[in-house]
């Protein structure tokens, strides 16, 4: 049974979406829709146990913080939906608390004297904003920032595996499961956690798990810019997306999960061709 | 009178240095000559013992030979320096999946207690500094050898400690139970008196 749960398929995947399909049911059928998006936070952070066991109460490394960043993510995301609040504040708040993570996580390297790092830390910033103002705009459909958060977390666990670092590459995996798990509640039919709580949890701790790339990996920082366009799929692909009715609402997610990965494809060969003299090689 | 006083001064001097030296002395590893290795072993999955090595570290070794538990010793190990004789792994052992080496560099040892034992074996107790965790570790250690090397007649000396820790201590949980949770370490030293 230990071999089974120590198994990465099993961890960040298996768990992390069966977990994320029932606690959606479970909220979504008992009269709590509200909070059903909170599937995604509760199926990552189980993905991050089973990985990395309980995390330490007081953070000593990055890897420890991206817990304590998928509660802060959620519990705003409970905000936004909760408080009814307006774009404009949405945008702020998410973009707040994306920068206050990405200092966090590059602590030590913030507190220093200015160098490139600073710039990359403004990027990684920059880049976050510009990710809740794409996925938290007024979709055609709700779920469609869902599924091209999920294509997006399944290119930046490739590009984190190709940097060295497999438990990044996890925790992107159990991202994606998570969504996953949501999105079978919400297919064909749209049902209910297609929120804020399941649109910010991703996003923040795509911006938390980037700061980690940039800052301790080989993984070279500029191919993670590759990965922003993607979150604009549903806009650059607008023509071939249907629009409206039960064939939309069967295909649309399919089409678009297809296209994102697509878009998704240059940044993972980059990565893959960067770091071939590095990269992760299993079986070792 | 002046004449007397530096002749006493003199002749004091003389002495003193003839008498065996009852004090600590201070060693500096021997990076130069590359007379160190700081190794470590762990399971892998179960199967095979899996044997790497940092390349750098530096410190030094306060001996006292007349009060071995006054001893003293103070080790710094560059992590990135992590050597497993396989490049690739090399990588993702200095990931933050393992040693995290963009975040924490070093890896230190800083004694706290010597206790002495008999034909030159002591318990040595200290704090080991890693992933920004600091956490107490006791090695089993032998001073080898003490004396002058038998060719420049410098005086050198050497250790040999072993001792394990739990990775998962130090917050290095990346791969339990799979990947061994006792890491055994091992540090053979030689050191020149400063």
């Amino acid at each position: 049974m230990i071999d089974f749960f120590a198994h990465p398929a099993v961890q960040s995947g298996i768990l992390p979406f069966s977990l994320s399909a029932c606690i959606v049911a479970l909220l979504g059928f008992s009269g709590a829709q509200r909070f059903a998006g909170l599937a995604v936070a509760l199926g990552f952070g189980t993905a991050y146990v089973a990985t990395f066991g309980w995390p330490a109460f007081l953070p000593h490394t990055s890897g420890q913080k991206i817990a304590y960043v998928a509660i802060l993510a959620a519990a705003y995301g409970v905000t936004t939906d909760t408080q009814r609040l307006s774009f404009a504040q949405r945008i702020a708040g998410a973009g707040t608390l994306v920068v206050l993570v990405t200092v966090w996580i590059a602590w030590r390297k913030m507190w220093a004297a200015p160098s490139l790092d600073h710039v990359l830390a403004l990027l990684i910033m920059g880049g976050g904003v510009l990710a809740v103002w794409a996925t938290e705009r007024t979709a055609k459909d709700p779920a469609d920032p869902i599924v091209s958060l999920l294509a997006v977390c399944l290119g930046f666990a490739g590009l984190a595996f190709f940097g060295a670092s497999a438990s990044i590459a996890q925790n992107a995996l159990g991202l994606a499961a998570a969504l996953g798990g949501v999105m079978v509640l919400n297919w064909p039919r749209r049902r209910f956690g297609l929120s804020a709580q399941a649109r910010l949890v991703p996003v923040v701790v795509l911006v938390a798990l980037a700061t980690q790339v940039v800052f301790f990996t080989k993984a070279p920082a500029w191919t993670l810019a590759l990965v922003l366009p993607a979150l604009f799929a549903q806009s650059l692909a607008q023509r071939w997306l249907p629009a409206d009715g039960a064939r939309s609402a069967l295909a649309r997610p399919v089409i678009l999960i297809i296209l994102t990965i697509l878009m998704l494809v240059p940044a993972v060969a980059a990565a893959w061709y960067m770091s071939l003299s590095s990269a992760l090689d299993g079986g070792y | 009178m002046k004449r007397i006083a530096s002749l006493f001064l003199g002749a004091f001097i003389v002495i003193a240095s003839a008498l065996p030296s009852q004090a600590a002395d201070t060693y500096a590893l021997d990076v130069k000559g590359g007379h160190y290795y700081a190794g470590f072993q762990i399971s892998h999955l179960g199967f095979s013992t899996m044997h790497g090595r940092f390349d750098k570290l530096d410190g030094t070794i306060t001996y006292d030979a007349a009060n071995p538990a006054a001893s003293k010793v103070n080790i710094v190990i560059q992590a990135g320096s992590v050597n497993t004789n396989h490049a690739k792994r090399d990588g993702h052992l200095n990931s933050p999946d393992f040693f995290n080496t963009g975040e924490f560099p070093e890896i230190t040892f800083v004694s706290t207690k010597v206790e002495p034992g008999a034909n030159g074996m002591a318990k040595v107790t200290g704090d080991l500094t890693m992933l920004g965790v600091t956490k107490s570790i006791t090695l089993d250690a032998r001073t080898i050898k003490v004396g002058a090397h038998p060719f420049n007649k410098a005086p050198i000396a050497a250790w040999s400690a072993r001792g394990t820790l739990k990775r998962s201590d130090f917050g290095m949980n990346y791969g339990l139970p799979a990947i061994g949770e006792t890491v055994t370490l091992v540090l053979d030293v030689e050191g020149k008196k400063q």
